[in-house]
Order: C-alpha cells, then structure tokens, then sequence
C-alpha cells in the first residue's frame, strides 16, 4: 500500500468542453428529471387515489401532491448523479469514494465528493434561502404596520408566516453543520475527507430541493399551520401542507445523515496525537449538534409520515373523532422539536468558544467543563419538551417535573457563559468582525435565556405562551444567538474557504446595523407579548399599533444591515479578491496553517497533532501540529492515507 | 509575526479586577433591583382582575428581580472586561495563559444549581392545589391546581371552533351562550374543549389560558377579583381567522350575572334545544370530521 | 468561486480497515436513528391506546393477519440467520454465495407477503380507529427500511459474485466484502430487532 511520501500524481487538470459537460450527472440534469418525475408521479397518483376506498376529493389531490414529490425527489437525484453508486453497488462494482471532483467551477453544480465543496455549496444554499426567509418577515412586518388592515389576504399572510418559519428552521438547522461542519471538521481533525463523502453531497442536494419544494408551497394553496404543524389543522390544511410534509421530511433526512457523518469522522478518522482532550471546542459543538440530529430527526420524520397518512389514507392518528389524539403530535413533534432548538444553539456556543481565544489571545478557560457543558445541554434538550405543551391540557402532575428539567437546561447553558467570561478574564482583546459577533452572541443569549426562565415557570408561562413573548425569546436565542454566531463564523472563516478578504469598514457597519437594529425589533416584543398580543396574527388591540409600527420599521432596517453582509461578500470574493495569506488571524488551529484556499488534498502529509490549539500566552509552545513526520511512524500505528489512525 | 508577550501571573491582578467587577456589580444591584421591584414591578402583566392574574404578576415581579443580578453581573462583567482588557494599539500581544480554575467552576455550577432548584421550588409550589398560582392554565381533565372546594365552583364550558368561541353553562340547562358573562369573587371553573382544530382560549386580564383540543376536556380555574371587563383572545394558530377570533367578556356582581343568565336561557332557548346534550368532548360525525 | 489552486489529486485506493470502521459506525448510527423512528410508533401505539379516544382504538373487526404476520417475521428473521452464517463464512475465510442468495430470496418473500396482505389480506382500512392507523402506518415504513436491508444483501451477494469470478485469489474476494459485511450485518440485526417488537405489538398483543 503507497504512502503519502511520493509526490502525488496529478489528475486530469483539463476541464471538458461544454458540450461534454452536458452529457453526465450535474444540477441540470436533476432539474430536468425531477420536474418529469413531478408530473408522471403526480398524474400516477391521480390514478392510484381513485382506486383506495373511501377517499375524498381533497385526498386525491393530497396523494397526486405527495407522489408527485417524491417522484420529483427520484429524478433529482438521478439527474444528479446519486444513483450511480448504489446501482454500480448492486452490480457488483467495488466500493469507491470520489466522485466528480475535477472540472473546476462545474464540480459546485454537480455531485461532488470534496468536503469543501459541498461546503460552499451549503453555503449558498443556506444564504439563499435564508434571504427567503428574510424576505417573507419583511412581508409579514409589513402587514403588521396596520392593526385590523390585510394589505396581505389573510390566507397568503398566514403562508407567509408559516413559511418564513419553516424556511428558517429547516435551513438554519444545517446552517453551521453544513457550510462550516462540513468544511472544518475534517480540517481540524486533520483528515483529508469525511467519512461518507456521496451522502455529505446527498444531503447538500436533499437540502435544496427541500427549499424549493416549500417554496412550491405558494403554488399549492400555501399552508396555515406555521412551523409546528399542529394537528388536526394540519390534517384539514389544503395541498400546501403537503409540501411542508414533504419538504421538512426531506431535511429531516438530511440533518440525520449530516449529524451521521460528523460523528463517524471524528470518531473514525482523526489524525495521530489528536486525542478526545485536543479536539477543537468547534468540532466537539458540531458532535453534540449531530448526536441530537441522528437521534431526534427520525421523529419528525416518523410525525410527519403519520400526518401525510392522515391527509391521504384516511387514517387517523391525529383526529380524535375516531380513536387518534392531536396531542400523539404535539408530543413526537416537540420531542424532535426541542432538541431541534438545541440542534441550533449547539453550534453557536461551538463557534464563539472557537473563536473567542482567537482574539483574546488566551487559551480556552475551561476546556473540558465547555465540553461537558455542551454534552449536558445534549443530554438534557430531549427532558424537557413538555414544557410548550403547559397549558395544553397534559397530565397535571408532569407539569412540575418538566419546569424542573427545563429550569435545569439552564445550568449547562450557563457553563457557556462561564467559559466565555474566563476566556476573557484579563485578555488582550482585538475587536475584528468575528469578534464583535460573538460579543454581541453573549449579550444576545443571555436575554433570550433569561426570557426562557420565565417561560419554564408555569404559572408565569400561562400569561406569555402563544403570545409575542416566545417569540421574543426565541427570537433572540436563535436569531441573536445563532444567526449572529454564524455570521461571524462566517466572517472569521470565509478568508480561509475563498482565499479573500472580507472589507472590515463594512463588517463593522454590518454588524452596528443588525446589533441596534436586532435590539429595537425583538425587545419590544416581550412587551408586545406580556400585553396580550398572539403570536401568528394580522390583527391586535389598536393599543399595540405604536408599538408594532416600530417593530417594523426596525426590523425593515435590519434587513437592510443584511444586504450590506451581502454586498461585502459580492464586492470582496466575486470582484475585489484581495489574499488574504493562510493566517490573517495570527490563530493556532489547524485549518490556519494551512494555504487560502485549501487545496483539494488538504494536507500534503497527515499531521500529528502536538496538542489543543489554545496554546496562546505560553512562551515556546509548539506548534498544534507536526507537518513534516513521515506518515508511517517507525514502528508506531498506520496512519491511513485519508486520514485516521488504525 | 506577532509577538508573544506574557503577562506575570500574581494574586495582585485577578483580586484588583475581582474586587472592582463586584463592587461595580453590587452598586448596581442596589440602583436597579428596586428599580425593577417597585418601578417597573406594578406595570409588568398580567395586571390584578382576578387571583390568579395577581398570582401571576407577583412571580413575573419576582422572577424579574432575580433575574436581574444575573443580567447585572453578565454586563458589568463583559462591559468591564471589553473595556479594560483590551489591546490597545496593532500590535498582537498574548494574554496570560490561565487554562481555568476549578474553584471557580466549582462555585458557578453549586450557585446555578442551587439557584434552579429554589426557582423549581418556587414554582411548583406555585403549582400546587394550596396556592393555586398555576391554576389559570389548563390543566386537562384531571387538574392539580384548583380550589379547595373545587366542585362547587361555577362550571362553564369554552367551546372554540372556526373562528368563534361559544359558552354553555352545565349548571343553567346547557344553554349555550356567544357572550362570556361572569360573577366576581367566585371561583369559576373553565372546560374548554374544540369542535374542530386546536384553539386556546386566552383570557388575558383574568390570567387564563387553555388550550382547545378537540377530544379533550381542559379545566382551569380562576377567581375574579374586580368588576371589568376582559379580553378573549385565541393563543393556537387555527386557520385563516385566528387572529380575529376576538371577543369580549365581563365581570359582574353575582346578582347581574345571575339576570343574566336568567335571560339568556329565555333568549338562546331556540338554540340550545337544537345541540346535543352537554358533554365534555363533542365528535364530530366521522363523515363531517376535519380531515 | 474555485476553491482550489493546485490540481485535483487522485487520492490512493481506500484502507477496507478504515472503510470497514466507519461503516460500522455509520451502521450503528443509522441504527440508533431507525429506532427512534420506530421509538416514535411504539409511543403513538400506547399512547392512542391508553386515550382510546371516542372509544374507538381497536373496534372489534379490527384483528391483524396473523398468518401473513408470523410468515413475514419468520422469512426476515431467516434472512438475518442466513447473512449472519454467510458473514462467518466470510470470517473463516471463504464467501458464500449460496448462503447469501438463500439471505436475499427471504428477504425478497418477505417483502412481496407483506404486499400481498396489503392488497388482499386486511379485514380493515386505515381508517379503521387508532390501531388500524398505528398497523398501516408502521408496517409501511418499516418495509420502507426492510428495502434497504434487502438492498445491502443485494449488494454483498452481486459484490461475492463478482469477486468470486475476478479476484486472483480467494483472500482478495474476502478483503473486499469484509467492510460491508459487518455494517450489513448491524443493519439487519437492528431491523430483526424491531421486527420482533414491531411483531409481538401489532399481532400478539390483544
């Protein structure tokens, strides 16, 4: 078996000519077949529903919907190339890894097995959509200028509201996971692929079918029922829930083969020297996210199964009439649904106890306490999810427990704040972008973590639950914690995946804008809630209409501070291209000690880790890896040229 | 390259910035807990219409004033370090190398811990039948929150659908009324139950909120305390008229409530007659179901 | 946006020791997720049975086709007997394609008895109450798992074959079936598992 001490031999470095590209699996292709598949499987469907007895009307449009979907999902993963492996599988082909990594830009429309690839491809996606989101809120803060006036009909309004919902959950669960896991945890562990690298690509390309299939949503009706989904709403709902059935079973799949993939990299395919106790604190934050994505995504999937069934087949999981229960969904939902939250705030504590020695210049202040307060939050998140069902109507008695376990979340969420507190204790801070982002992911946790107490004691919980007041909370857990966590992720890490400076002057002005901005949207909410205002409505007591008019100018001007993220990443990466050197953070992690970009391979040889990349203010401390060992040690284990240690 | 400084690690340091961190933290507390208490305390929801929304506002006011240390220590603590810990200039200078203090971890996880379990303390206490603090919200068929003589309070039952709530009163005849009449100082029992989708009935100033699950029977107590009247608002999502599904109730003295249902038992006689006998839970007929 | 400068690099062929650990782990993992899903129908079945909403959880024509259940336990449970034989075959050094077709055949049965009681054998609908939801619901999507089992068998027998013909020597032909085999075999343990819940639930339990 060769080493990695002979010159790598090159591939092919001519890209095909158009034409050639044509033929072969790419995005085209998978557009193309999914729109066929769409519409033979729905006219099949239309076929199959007149045969099933007792259907309705309504139902056969549900099944031709459905079907229609998944035929659509079979052509786009045809088009695209998925279906090559398994057949070649089942033909008795060898088992292979890489796929379609040549062809220069073509390889980021297409199936393509480098993890930084995909990487920024999720990227896109998870922008992309996430501006689809953003627009439908614009929308929505819009129609709430006004107390009892529907600029928006009330049917396209409650549509908008689900889907700006639904869209930012969905993209924003692998918002870190896809873009930033994917491209880093290889990287930081020193490997030069993921575990499973087709399914990383199958879940980058499920995720953007998933958004354009909600998206579809518009043109089937819309859905009325907001992110949760609830039933019996949900069973009655026209054939644009079936789009959110569909659509959020499709990421449900794909968040669980992420969290898959992560979890059997670090565990299989770490470099030697790299032991539990050197593992960067990004990669343990992208473990624990993943844990709670394998474990808590098959329920949705199984609720969402069990709800399509109900809209089509006539059975009745959910309709109380005859022998089903709406609380069967509220319960298998909110058990996914809790531990979802966390599959988002997880990667926000990973990224800013990633970055914040960076730019305290300290090591990490409680590196194994983080650890473990992550993994508590983990273990915790699936105890205490009937704590949005307090006033539903569940057994009296589980009332205190669950207040309990939810009161007790707080203790590992905490720990977060105590490591950040320590990491900076007598610092030597520089205020770059990045770093005024994780800031800012303090001071915005908190307030949002503190609301939660509120909302964990029941009695207090029966005045704000349903109303403005959750959605101030989780609006700044979530928006404040995360997306403000991601966006300085992205601006710490982005120099490394492109190779290009992001402008600080507009990194600054992008960040005052959304933090001033983020603060005048949101907090006004906890008042808005506490006096009385539902959530998901167009109307309110005209007593609140100062209130919400302000709330919407401020949110309008929030949007604006992310047009100028986006204009700093157009002008810098697509028409400026200024280097940016390997370290213009001057970090000791790994990834930074490498070229920008990194090239396809990674590393020239696996490295040897020397220790945890936090060594900052030890005089002489070596350097986090070894690069120049040869890649067998004598007599010492194997190491794999992809990385791991045998 | 950047130069690696180091710093020289002594007691002197960590207790000046310790002590000047606490000092400007308890100074704060004691501006601005009584702020909170006594300022901002009387304004914050739910107000005093009834026992359970005064029960209600107390916790709020006491959850407020511990959670504003908290806030207090978190800022002073990130204002003080972003201030004074700062490099000053371009160069890149390390700090000290302090990889943590179990101490300190220590401390921080026995006073979160002790904290959550007073705060679990506090609150279940408040769940309890004696204090009936969580009363207001429902608590399906079998409540623990309730009144001591629970079944003598005046039963009336909440019926949301599509996109209106309906009032039927067990005690009266089951006559259903479109308007929610009730008597102070008495301890109102709600069932609250849907025809159709999930509802929740809010009854903002009373400090009530049940959510309407169509199979389930949601009781939830409440006693008002003044003579106002109320807000009913639906807290679920239920379709295109949610936010609409709006009315108004009102609290009376005991003899104007007892006209007034005296009244509508004449006025809605018609009506009543034509639904089925009062029940817990109503199903549809399978042919007429949502779905 | 081309995120490399350098040439693609043709990696060297894959380690089958580290292919074989992550798909043991990647196994596993997808292991623990199908439980939870089928975690999600073992709570919607004792759940919608403690409510009994409207009295109507199991009305009294609602009985399970017992026949057609303990052939289509027995046939995948065969299937699993017969891989893990196959799989020690492997282990001792030789493959075993009869071993693995016999796996493959039952499972294939197993799959065509459970259509055909769909499409015949059901003395109820799905709208038959909350059990007959429960029975349709998780019957199908565990077949939609059992496909994936089927698909793994497949995949080994087609794998056997072909090297049984190619390889130059019969440790070659064992090297390269050795990584599946183990994750298959997780993979059909766990289904067998759930099998046997899914069976003593939905058909023994009154």
């Amino acid at each position: 078996m060769s080493t990695t001490e002979s010159p790598p031999p090159t591939a092919i470095t001519k890209a095909p000519r158009f034409r050639e590209q044509l033929i072969g699996f790419h995005l085209l292709w998978g557009v193309v077949l999914a729109a066929l598949g769409y519409f033979v499987c729905h006219w099949l469907g239309t076929k199959i529903g007149n045969h099933i007895k007792g259907q309705t009307a309504t139902d056969q449009d549900d099944i031709a919907v459905l079907l229609g979907f998944l035929g659509a999902t079979l052509g786009w993963l045809i088009g695209l190339g998925f279906f090559n492996y398994p057949l070649s599988r089942m033909m008795g082909r060898p088992a292979s890894l890489i796929e379609g990594e040549e062809y220069g830009v073509w390889r980021y429309f297409r199936l393509c097995t480098d993890h930084k690839v995909v990487a920024v491809q999720y990227f896109v996606a998870v922008l992309f959509f996430f501006g689809v989101g953003g627009l439908n809120a614009m929308l929505i803060r819009g129609e709430l200028t006004s107390d009892n006036a529907t600029f928006i009909q009330a049917g396209n309004y409650l549509t908008l509201v689900s889907l700006h919902g639904t869209m930012m959950l969905m993209m924003m669960s692998a918002g870190v996971l896809g873009p930033l896991g994917n491209y880093l945890v290889p990287l930081m562990i020193g490997a030069r692929r993921m575990a499973f690298p087709r399914v990383e690509s199958l879940t980058l390309w499920l995720t953007v079918l998933a958004g354009f299939m909600l998206i579809s949503a518009i043109f089937l009706g819309g859905f009325p029922t907001g992110w949760t989904g609830y039933a019996p709403l949900s069973v009655e709902a026209r054939a644009g829930m079936d789009a959110y059935l569909f659509s959020f079973a499709l990421i449900g799949i794909s968040l669980c083969l992420v969290g898959l993939n992560i979890i059997a990299t670090v565990m299989t395919m770490r470099a030697p020297g790299l032991y539990w106790n050197r593992i960067p604190v990004f990669v343990w934050g992208m473990v624990t996210t993943s844990v709670l994505a394998v474990l808590a995504a098959p329920v949705l999937f199984a609720a969402l199964y069990m709800a399509a069934l109900d809209r089509t087949v006539e059975t009745t999981f959910f309709l109380a009439s005859n022998g089903g229960s709406p609380f069967l969904w509220y319960n298998l939902f909110w058990f996914f649904g809790h531990p979802e939250v966390y599959i988002l705030a997880l990667p926000g504590f990973g990224i800013v106890l990633e970055i914040l020695p960076v730019f305290a210049r300290k090591p990490l202040w409680g590196y194994r306490v983080a650890v473990a307060g992550m993994f508590g939050v983990a273990l915790l998140s699936f105890m205490v999810w009937q704590h949005h069902l307090f006033v539903s109507g569940i057994n009296a008695n589980l009332r205190p427990f669950y207040m309990f376990t939810t009161e007790l979340i707080s203790i590992p969420t905490g720990i977060i704040f105590l490591i950040g507190m320590g990491t900076l204790w007598r610092a030597r801070i520089r205020f770059t972008v990045p770093m005024l982002f994780c800031l800012a992911f303090f001071f915005n946790f908190l307030i949002g973590g503190l609301s939660g107490v509120y909302l964990s004691d029941v009695p207090s919980n029966v005045t704000t639950h349903g109303s403005y007041f959750v959605m101030a909370h989780f609006h700044y857990t979530i928006m404040g914690g995360l997306v403000f966590a991601t966006i300085g992720g992205f601006y710490y890490w982005l120099p490394k995946i492109t190779g290009f400076k992001l402008n600080e002057t507009l990194g600054k002005i992008h960040f005052w804008m959304m933090f001033i901005f983020f603060n005048l949207t949101f907090f006004p909410l906890f008042a808005a809630g506490l006096l009385g205002m539902p959530r998901r409505v167009s109307s309110y007591n005209p007593s609140l209409h100062g209130l919400n008019v302000f709330v919407s100018i401020s949110a309008w001007c929030l949007g604006l501070s992310l047009l100028v993220f986006l204009a700093n990443i157009v002008w810098t990466q697509l028409l400026l291209r200024e280097p940016a050197g390997p370290n213009p953070w001057l970090s000791k992690s790994l990834e930074w000690q490498l070229p920008s970009p990194v090239p396809s391979y990674n590393f020239e040889r696996i490295p040897v880790i020397n220790s945890a990349p936090y060594s900052y203010g030890i005089p002489d401390a070596p350097p986090v890896a070894d690069f120049g060992t040869p890649a067998r040690l004598p007599g010492g284990p194997a190491i794999t040229p992809e990385g791991g240690v045998l | 390259m950047s130069a690696v400084g180091a710093m020289t690690d002594g007691a002197g340091p960590d207790v000046r910035h310790g002590r000047r961190i606490l000092i400007i933290w308890a100074v704060a507390n004691v501006i601005f807990v009584p702020i909170v208490i006594w300022v901002l305390g009387p304004h914050i929801p739910p107000y005093d219409a009834s026992q359970q929304s005064t029960d209600q506002h107390n916790v709020n006011v006491v959850l407020s004033a511990l959670a504003t240390p908290v806030l207090l220590m978190i800022w002073v603590y990130f204002g003080y370090s972003i201030t004074v810990f700062r490099q000053r200039g371009p160069e890149v200078v390390d700090g000290p190398p302090i990889e943590g203090d179990p101490r300190i971890q220590v401390t921080w996880l026995a006073a979160t811990t002790v904290i959550v379990i007073a705060l679990a303390v506090y609150g279940t206490v408040g769940l309890l039948p004696s204090s009936a603090a969580g009363a207001g919200g429902g608590q399906g068929p079998n409540p623990l929150s309730k009144p001591p003589n629970a079944a003598s309070a005046l039963q009336v039952q909440v019926i949301g659908q599509q996109w209106l709530w309906t009032f039927r009163w067990p005690g009266y005849g089951g006559v259903q009324t479109p308007y929610l009449v009730l008597p102070v100082n008495r301890w109102i029992a709600f069932h609250v139950t849907s025809l159709d989708v999930s509802h929740s009935f809010w009854a903002y100033e009373l400090g009530v909120k049940a959510d309407a699950i169509p199979g389930n029977d949601n009781v939830a107590f409440v006693r008002p305390t003044q003579l106002r009247s109320f807000q009913i608002r639906c807290a679920e999502l239920c379709g295109l008229w949610h936010g609409h599904m709006n009315t108004t109730g009102q609290i009376v003295s005991q003899s104007a409530f007892d006209t007034w249902i005296a009244q509508a038992r004449v006025r809605y006689q018609g009506v009543t007659q034509q639904l089925p006998p009062y029940s817990h839970v109503y199903y549809p007929a399978p042919d007429q179901r949502a779905g | 946006m081309s995120a490399s400068a350098a040439p693609g690099i043709v990696p060297e062929p894959e380690d089958s020791r580290l292919a074989a650990a992550n798909l043991v782990v990647g196994a596993r993992l997808f292991a623990s997720a199908m439980a939870f899903v089928f975690m999600a129908f073992v709570f919607a079945y004792f759940y919608l049975k403690a409510v009994d909403s409207n009295g109507l959880w199991r009305p009294s024509h609602v009985t399970p086709p017992q026949g057609y259940g303990i052939a289509i336990l027995v046939c995948i449970l065969g299937a699993t007997a017969a891989f893990e034989l196959a799989r020690r075959g492997l282990a001792a050094g030789a493959g075993s394609v009869a071993m693995l077709a016999l796996a493959l055949g039952l499972s294939v049965a197993a799959v065509v008895l459970q259509l055909i009681a769909y499409l015949g054998g059901m003395s109820f609908g799905a709208d038959g109450g909350g059990y007959a939801s429960v029975f349709y619901g998780w019957t199908a999507m565990f077949l939609a798992f059992w496909l994936g089992a089927v698909y793994s068998v497949e995949t080994m027998l087609a794998t056997a074959m072909r090297s049984a013909r190619e390889a130059a020597a019969a440790d070659e032909a064992v090297e390269a079936l050795r990584p599946s085999a183990d994750a298959t075999m997780v993979y059909l343990y766990s289904c067998a598992g759930i099998a046997v819940v899914t069976w003593v639930l939905l058909y023994l339990i009154k």
